[in-house]
Formats: structure tokens, C-alpha cells, sequence
């Protein structure tokens, strides 16, 4: 009984503060509605992001003026965020194997 | 720019910082034996002054707005008293036979840069913790 009554006490401020999340996922992202276009806006980031990293390889190699751990921290960059895109492909073809073998 | 970007931005920053002492260090050895040359004056000791961001700035960009994090360095002359040296066969000397070299202490440069290197392989240490923080939080949902 006095577990039912604390969960209904944190009910409607847990719901609140989900809305509020929500709202600032809205504010903080207008234009990507869609997962798909988050998705497509995460690949073109991730393809800058690796762009940079060779540019930056490339300018070392012919002896600009530029930093090394400004290099290699680009590439890390890069390295990071192409890895954070393949956890979210790995975890949407899971989604869609999980669903094709669910049972009809 | 915000989240782990700003953990690399700021030990980017300082890795700069230690690099411009190195280099100053560097020069001030080289020099530390130049006379006054023809048309160049005696060679100014340098030395590298860092500044911090301000605590809004970092607010700002922990809040994930465009913000500049980390340390500035410039590079400043500092004047000192010169050293007269007694070498009464040098080109330069004057009429006592003394010549003038920069007032660079070679123990200093040398502690500055231990301290250089030392302090560079902290910001590499700290942006390598960022870098691991990035890469386990890639592994949250892993078996």
C-alpha cells in the first residue's frame, strides 16, 4: 500500500520531467524530426569529421604550420564519432532482426 | 561545441600552452650566450604568460554554447640587467675588455622546460581520459 501511494506521489513528476525532456529534445533539434533525418545529419557530421582528420593528416605531411596534438586529437575526434555511429547501426539492425523473428 | 569536444578543446589548449614554453625555453638557451650583433640589440630573455578562461566562459560552454575554454599563452620580453662578461679578445668588447650576453639563466630554462614536458604529458593524460569516457560510454548496452 505504501509502495502504491510513493509511486503515485513520483508519478506525475516523473511524467512532467519527461515532457520536459522531450521539449528540450524538440527545442535542441528542430529541423531533425525524424530518426531518419538525425541519422542522415549524423553521417554527413561524422564524413566532416573524417574529412577534417585527413586534411589535418595531410597538412602535417607536407609540413604546414600545424600542431600535432591538434592532429591527433582531430583524428580522435573522428574516430569517436564514427564509432558512436556504428553503435546506432548496430543497435537498429538488432531492432530489425528482433522484430523479423518475432513470431506472426 | 560541447560534451567530450570541450574535455579535447581545453587539453588542446594547454597542450599549446606547454609547447609555446618549450619553444621559448628553447630560444632563451640559444641565445644565451648572443652578444648585441650589428644593428640588433641585445637579445630580451622571453617568457610565456598563461591566462585563464573565465569561469563563464567554461559555464557557457558546459551548457554546450559556443564558447572559448582553456588557457591562453603570449609571449612577452622581459628586461634584465645584462650580464658583462670579462673577454677583452672579443670583436665587441669595450674599453675594460667587457662584453654584454643576455641575462638568460640556463637552470631556470632548464627546470622550465622539465616542467614543459611534464605539464604537456598531463593535458595528454586528461585528454586520454576524456577520450576513454567518450569510448565507455560507447559501450553502455554491450553484453
Amino acid at each position: 500500500m505504501m509502495a502504491i501511494e510513493a509511486l503515485q506521489a513520483i508519478g506525475p513528476t516523473a511524467a512532467a520531467s519527461v515532457d520536459r525532456a522531450a521539449m528540450a529534445a524538440d527545442r535542441a533539434q528542430p529541423a531533425a524530426s525524424s530518426f531518419a533525418d538525425w541519422l542522415g545529419a549524423e553521417v554527413d557530421n561524422v564524413d566532416e569529421r573524417i574529412r577534417a582528420a585527413d586534411g589535418a593528416v595531410r597538412q602535417l605531411a607536407l609540413g604546414e604550420n600545424v600542431e600535432l596534438h591538434r592532429v591527433m586529437m582531430t583524428i580522435e575526434q573522428a574516430r569517436i564519432s564514427f564509432e558512436l555511429l556504428v553503435q546506432v547501426r548496430n543497435k537498429v539492425v538488432e531492432a530489425y532482426q528482433e522484430v523479423m523473428r518475432m513470431q506472426v | 561545441m560541447s560534451g567530450y569536444l570541450t574535455s579535447f578543446e581545453i587539453s588542446a589548449s594547454g597542450m599549446t600552452a606547454e609547447r609555446m614554453r618549450l619553444d621559448v625555453a628553447s630560444m632563451n638557451l640559444a641565445n644565451a650566450t648572443t652578444v648585441r650583433g650589428s644593428g640588433v640589440g641585445l637579445y630580451r630573455p622571453l617568457q610565456v604568460v598563461t591566462e585563464p578562461a573565465s569561469l563563464a566562459s567554461f559555464e557557457r560552454a558546459m551548457a554546450g554554447e559556443e564558447s572559448r575554454v582553456g588557457v591562453t599563452a603570449r609571449v612577452i620580453a622581459v628586461d634584465g640587467e645584462p650580464r658583462r662578461v670579462h673577454e677583452p679578445n672579443h670583436p665587441l668588447a669595450d674599453a675594460n675588455g667587457f662584453i654584454e650576453q643576455p641575462n638568460v639563466n640556463p637552470v631556470v630554462e632548464m627546470t622550465q622546460i622539465m616542467l614543459a614536458v611534464r605539464a604537456y604529458e598531463a593535458n595528454v593524460k586528461a585528454l586520454n581520459a576524456a577520450r576513454t569516457m567518450a569510448q565507455r560510454a560507447l559501450q553502455i548496452g554491450e553484453a
